[in-house]
């Protein structure tokens, strides 16, 4: 945010206690609270299953206590570890109360606050059938129902195996998702495989890194009411209004010491589990050999010195520790189209270089990298999706294609085992990330101009009033109905996101290029 | 378009809650989007005692202007404003009044105006007038 200020007199000196504890916020911590990995879980014989247990609990955070719902009492939640080819199976249980987050003289929860507790949960980045039973996001999972998923993790024998990589489980019910993320509900899922065979990734310490935005009110609770957009500082107030602020810490630790020995290598996973912040990462005085783009490993590793999150966006990074020091591990102030300017600058955390000394191999080539099957590279079908919105009202609307979501329409039907290219255009300036369940895509274009970049995105920033074209292939092995949306999850709560048939043998009458079903 | 914070008095006071706000404390924050066509007149938030309210509403060309004659039991202690092109038709920048609520009042009301809304905030701030009444609770 840029605040010009006319100063006078002795109010200069008043305006320099502000920068100055402005700038005291961009300053590394003397020493900050050590770093904490989440509790985990893995697969045995194939197999993982657990029950995800939806209910209030309290966390220290940077000296505060949050009430805030979480899954097994963890913010954010466990860590989950499986290969391809298993299958993970937890029944969501969602004891939500309705006593949180309400306005000031709220009696009680009215009925539009009690959606709010509604839930379900959805497998970011598993390429699994969103059928009911699995990764369906149109379940929905009131306080006191449970429900019970399995999700077949796509192996080996599929000819397509789940790459291995970082991905993630967050709560997905349409009008109550954002809530649910400003509340940090969000997991990681870890799937191993090839890469972490690897020498120099397998050498690499891992650390394993939930970047969460929570939006909390002066008792600690997220917000019961509606969100809307405000410059300054805190980048939303609710309607009614509460007073607020904005919390990012990493595996629910706000600024945490990260340590590290001089050489030494680490591999991070990193998530941005944020409903609206965009994470760009930068650690002072170290560059980042990047590995994987959103769970998809890359052919080489790839030397960086920042890396920009959207919500929704995972990266895996190899580091090498400095000199002995402290360093700062940033959000990097970034435009993101909200109003009132860039969002700004964050300290996530100090990566603190001590200790016996190193010398940690950095990653050069990794693995064979994803590819469209030679038999289906052929592009048969090309579509065109329009992104806008208009923040003046409350609620804020946002379209795609000119309507708000709604769940009794088919916007998009599409043949599995065929490749087609989208054109998604972005009428707006707030740059919205594109994320579509179950098949990852490449960007071949950004404003026209081609990318050269074979990466693998299940979600990309769009730019301001811009345009990508991206490729995706439809893997012929899931069909059912799902979803495209925004992940800024403010966003798709008000409208922006529509429904995709992805048809095989087994498409109903009526449906289908045929049936004019596009 | 105006860019500037009037530096009277009460400025060092809303120095120093600008200084809290950057390490976090608390403010009411209330947009446009606070009003809402379908509501009654004079609907009344309630607010706690001591809790600093800022107004912020979309501008440039259009400025608003703190109706201080209206408004009753607040103080004005800082203007600013934010660049913000291209987000709500017809203004390219956020405008903000912050306001101290009077010790000991139990009602609170803020009267903000312009002659010149643009027309996609017409049935959002009819007639230009943006008002809010409070209800001051005791924390
Ligand atoms: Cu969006």
């Amino acid at each position: 945010m840029h605040r010009r200020e006319l100063l006078g007199g002795t109010a200069a000196l008043v305006l320099a206690q502000v920068r100055w504890a402005a700038a005291a916020e961009l300053e590394t911590l003397q020493s900050g609270p050590p770093y904490r990995a989440l509790p985990e879980k893995q697969s045995k014989h194939g197999k993982l299953t657990t029950v995800l247990n939806m209910a209030t609990g309290s966390f220290d955070v940077g000296g505060r206590t949050l009430r805030l719902p979480a899954y097994n009492d963890t913010m954010p939640g466990t860590l989950y570890r499986l290969r391809p080819g298993d299958t993970l199976k937890w029944t969501l249980r969602n004891n939500m109360t309705d006593d949180l987050g309400l306005p000031l003289g709220a009696t009680g929860a009215n009925e539009a606050q009690k959606a709010l507790n509604y839930t379900n949960v959805h497998t970011h980045g598993l390429q699994v059938s969103p059928g009911d039973g699995s990764d369906n996001v149109y379940r929905v999972i009131k306080p006191g129902e449970k429900h019970t998923y399995t999700y077949k993790i796509p192996g080996p024998e599929s000819g397509r195996p789940q790459p291995a990589g970082l991905h993630w489980y967050h709560p997905h019910k349409h009008g109550s998702t954002s809530h649910q993320g400003w509340q940090g509900l969000a997991g990681p899922i870890v799937i191993e495989g090839e890469i972490d065979r690897v020498r120099a990734v397998a050498a690499a310490r891992e650390r394993v890194m939930v970047l969460n935005e929570i939006l909390i009110n002066d008792q600690g609770e997220t917000p019961t009411a509606g969100i809307v957009p405000t410059a300054g500082p805190v980048p939303f107030t609710s309607v009614p209004a509460m007073p607020m602020d904005i919390l990012f810490p990493v595996n629910g630790v706000l600024r945490p010491d990260i340590d590290v020995r001089p050489g030494e290598t680490q591999r991070w996973r990193v998530l941005a589990a944020g409903p609206h912040r965009v994470f760009h990462l930068k650690i002072d005085g170290h560059d980042m050999w990047q590995i994987s783009q959103d769970g998809i490993p890359f052919a080489k590793a790839r030397k960086v010195s920042s890396i920009v999150l959207a919500p929704g966006n995972r990266a895996e990074f190899i580091i090498r520790g400095g000199a002995p020091g402290r360093y700062a591990f940033r959000a990097l102030a970034f435009s993101q189209g909200h109003p009132g300017g860039a969002r700004p600058e964050k300290i996530l955390g100090t990566l603190v270089s001590a200790g016996e000394p190193m010398n940690g191999e950095l990653p050069g080539d990794l693995v064979e990298p994803l590819t469209i099957p030679a038999k289906a590279r052929k592009v048969v079908n090309e579509r065109t999706v329009r992104f806008s919105g208009d923040i003046s009202t409350q609620p804020v609307q946002f379209f795609l294609d000119g309507k708000p979501f709604s769940g009794s329409r088919i916007d998009q039907a599409v043949l599995v085992g065929t490749t087609e290219e989208w054109t998604l255009i972005n009428e707006d300036v707030f740059r919205h990330p594109f994320h579509i369940h179950v098949n990852p895509f490449q960007v071949i274009e950004i404003n026209g101009q081609p990318t050269n970049d074979d990466s693998w995105w299940d979600t990309f920033m769009l730019p301001s009033k811009g345009s990508a074209k991206i490729r995706m292939y439809f893997r012929p092995d899931v069909s059912g109905l799902t979803v495209y949306h925004c992940h800024i999850l403010p966003h798709e709560d008000n409208g922006m996101m529509a429904n995709i048939l992805l048809y095989g043998a087994d498409l109903p009458q009526g449906f289908g290029p045929e049936g004019g079903h596009h | 378009m105006k860019k500037r914070i009037f530096l009277t008095l009460p400025a060092l006071c809303f120095a120093a809650v600008a200084q809290a706000q950057d390490a976090g404390i608390f403010q009411y924050v209330f947009t446009q989007s606070y009003k809402n066509p379908a509501d009654p007149p004079g609907r009344m938030q309630p607010i706690r005692a001591g809790v600093p309210v800022q107004v912020q509403l979309p501008a440039g060309p259009g400025v608003w202007v703190y109706d201080a004659g209206e408004s009753s039991n607040v103080a004005l202690t800082g203007e600013g404003s934010f660049d913000s092109p291209d987000r709500i038709a017809g203004t390219d920048t956020i405008q903000t009044f912050s306001f101290a609520v009077a010790d000991g009042a139990d009602r609170a009301k803020i009267v903000v105006t312009t002659d010149n809304l643009p027309p996609s905030l017409a049935d959002i701030v009819p007639g230009g007038v943006f008002d809010l009444s409070l209800q001051v609770v005791s924390p």
